[in-house]
């Protein structure tokens, strides 16, 4: 995203993505006026940017400025400033770029690009009601692909903000195709079930969970269309109807947790305890950093307890309440670590080149007793997005001679463990404590991590049984 | 669904763009106070790198010697032959210089139409004055179509 839209600051310039004319219709005799580079410093610059080298070319701009190198190419070099800066995620220094340049004279298409890219960011940081604002900045200048997918970013504000009737209003005039079509229904359906539109919901969501899709992204997409229609009859106590959507995720699935928690949940609700313990002793095999897998140590014992095997129930919590101490005393020792750099160091222990240039990427984790917590807590796309720092050693710390690095951007606060359902934003608070303390270096976390949607319902939402031995 | 940003995660958000930006300006500033230091403008010279050919000349290294000194010699990758395509401009050398006349000779090597090597070189005479001084060498075609050349160019 970051090259398209450096490259809409480009088509301000007249030159396209692809670069100078041909030869052939270079007009002038002069062999040297047939470049558009007027500034050799621009052209650096570009040099740069050409090669996706985004920090470089920002820099390398920034200086040029400074040092009053790219006076020919003022205007030029600002929106390029503008577009560099916003695939930096300096969504905020963009803004006011393209709020001074793009102005009436600037052709629509390329004012358009600007508003749809800048609000994007911005919805991927959860600031949707500006995301909203720049999205009704476009005039309907867009090409075709972007065009296609603004709908779909304007209904994800919209949910986000709670607004689910407009988000479905927008949808249910959904024209556009292709791979976005499959996340349109998805946010259709959820925003229908949140509205108490249960039926038409059930029905996009059905859709999306019967699919045959050929991608990984799309099969994780329809396991989560299936979590999500199962936790939406559980709720609405339609246990019979939740079981076999929920059966339909893949064990394999990153949602496949929770959806065993849910059919166990459904089994149970009809009473059927020896079926219920058939996915939750599943569970029990799982990471406990997990919640449902949490959760599933005390319903084994509830479901023994149904059964009248009252010995079994007994040990059942007991040791459900050893491992949770056991847990808790492994996340508070992971606190620790982060919080003293151990788990940094550990991180950047390995004897790799690439550590410390802006491409490196964490690729295994370490060794270390935090590091089974970096998954979850950087899966969670707006801590992730919010962040989106980079580890940078080399020019900063090489210059000044000093070693300074950004402490681990996750502490977890105690009220925030063990990771509880909903409660994620409370690890991106715990940032706060960590940047106040840095020297000017940022840490990089790979993004595929983050995921590409935000998440849909919520199993967080659906009542908390009580496993307490005894109760209904 | 994920509820809209909570103060706390915008003020997450804002706090990283802050940071985000002390690493820019901390990067700025050291790159002009390394330029001041080791390159002051009145010794500074920097040798450019451009191109104008067409699509079949691929640029595989540029050579440049100073009174009759190597200074440089640079191996291309495939993406910054397109990046120099596109209108990309390569910062080749940077360097010190007493005032005066001196001697610039570059050589360039690549693979140019039906296959064929070529290389090619040219000879400048620069007089360095008080201020900094920028030549920019342009790899064209324009001259004699499909046979790259040096073209030479000052700035000041």
């Amino acid at each position: 995203m970051g090259s398209r839209v450096a490259i809409l600051a480009l088509a301000a310039l007249g030159v396209a993505g692809s670069g100078l004319a041909p030869a052939a219709e270079r007009p002038s005799a002069d062999p040297m006026a047939a470049k558009a580079i007027r500034d050799l410093y621009f052209g650096e610059v570009l040099f740069q940017f050409y090669q996706d080298r985004h920090f470089d070319a920002l820099t390398h701009l920034l200086v040029a400025r400074s040092a009053g190198r790219v006076e020919n190419h003022a205007a030029e070099a600002e929106l390029l400033l503008g577009g560099l800066y916003l695939s930096y995620g300096q969504h905020e220094q963009a803004e006011g770029i393209f709020n001074r340049l793009l102005t009436a004279e600037v052709a629509p298409s390329v004012r358009d690009r600007a508003w749809f890219y800048l609000g994007k960011v911005r919805y991927q940081r959860g600031l949707d009601e500006e995301a909203l604002a720049d999205f009704a900045r476009v005039s309907g200048a867009l090409p075709p692909e972007l065009a296609a997918e603004l709908p779909m970013l304007k209904a994800q504000a919209l949910m986000a903000l709670q607004r689910f009737d407009e988000a479905a209003a927008l949808l249910d005039h959904w024209k556009g195709g292709g791979s976005w079509l499959p996340y349109a229904r998805f946010n259709l359906g959820v925003a229908l079930v949140r509205t108490g539109r249960l039926e038409e919901g059930a029905r996009q969501l059905d859709r999306v969970g019967r699919g045959s899709p050929d991608s990984a992204e799309l099969l994780d997409l329809r396991d989560k269309a299936n979590l999500a229609l199962g936790f939406a009859y559980l709720q609405k106590s339609l246990d019979g109807q939740a079981r076999p959507v929920l059966a339909r995720v893949r064990l394999a699935s990153p949602f496949a947790n929770k959806a065993l928690l849910g059919v166990g949940w459904a089994d149970a609700a009809a009473h059927d305890y020896r079926a219920a313990l058939a996915p939750w002793l599943e569970l029990n095999k799982r990471d406990l950093a997990d919640s449902a897998v949490q959760e599933s140590l005390l319903a084994v014992p509830y479901a023994h307890a149904r059964l009248d095997a009252y010995g079994a129930a007994a040990q059942g919590y007991q040791a459900a309440l050893k491992s949770f101490d056991n847990e808790i005393g492994q996340l508070d020792r992971a606190i620790v670590s982060a919080e003293s750099g151990d788990l940094t160091r550990a991180l950047l222990a390995r004897d790799d080149r690439g550590i410390g240039r802006w491409y490196w990427q964490l690729d295994q984790l370490p060794d270390s007793t935090a590091a089974r917590y970096l998954y979850p807590l950087i899966a969670n796309n707006r801590l992730a997005c919010a962040t989106s720092a980079t580890w940078t050693r080399s020019r900063a710390t090489s210059r000044s001679g000093a070693t300074s690095w950004l402490p681990s951007t996750m502490s977890w606060t105690r009220s925030a463990k063990p990771m509880p359902r909903g409660n994620r934003e409370s690890a991106a608070a715990s940032t706060r404590q960590t940047s106040r303390r840095c020297a000017p270096v940022v840490m990089r976390w790979p993004c595929a991590l983050a995921g590409s949607s935000r998440p849909g319902i919520s199993p967080a939402s659906a009542p908390t049984r009580n496993w307490t031995a005894g109760s209904g | 669904m994920a509820a809209e940003a909570t103060p706390a995660a915008r003020s997450v958000d804002t706090e990283v763009q802050s940071l985000k930006d002390q690493v820019l300006d901390l990067n700025r500033e050291l790159f002009l106070l390394e330029e001041e230091l080791l390159f002051p403008a009145n010794t500074q010279v920097a040798v450019f790198v451009s191109m104008d050919v067409g699509d079949f000349f691929g640029l595989d290294s540029v050579q440049l010697r100073i009174d009759d000194k190597p200074v440089s010699k640079y191996l291309y990758t495939a993406r910054e032959v397109k990046a120099l395509q596109r209108g990309g401009v390569h910062r080749l050398y940077l360097g010190n210089l007493k005032t005066g006349e001196h001697e610039l000779t570059a050589t360039f090597t690549g693979e140019g139409p039906h296959e064929r090597d070529y290389r090619r070189g040219t000879t400048l005479k620069i007089e360095k004055g008080i201020g900094a001084k920028f030549v920019e060498l342009r790899i064209s075609d324009r001259e004699s179509k499909q046979q790259p050349e040096f073209l030479v160019k000052e700035w000041e």
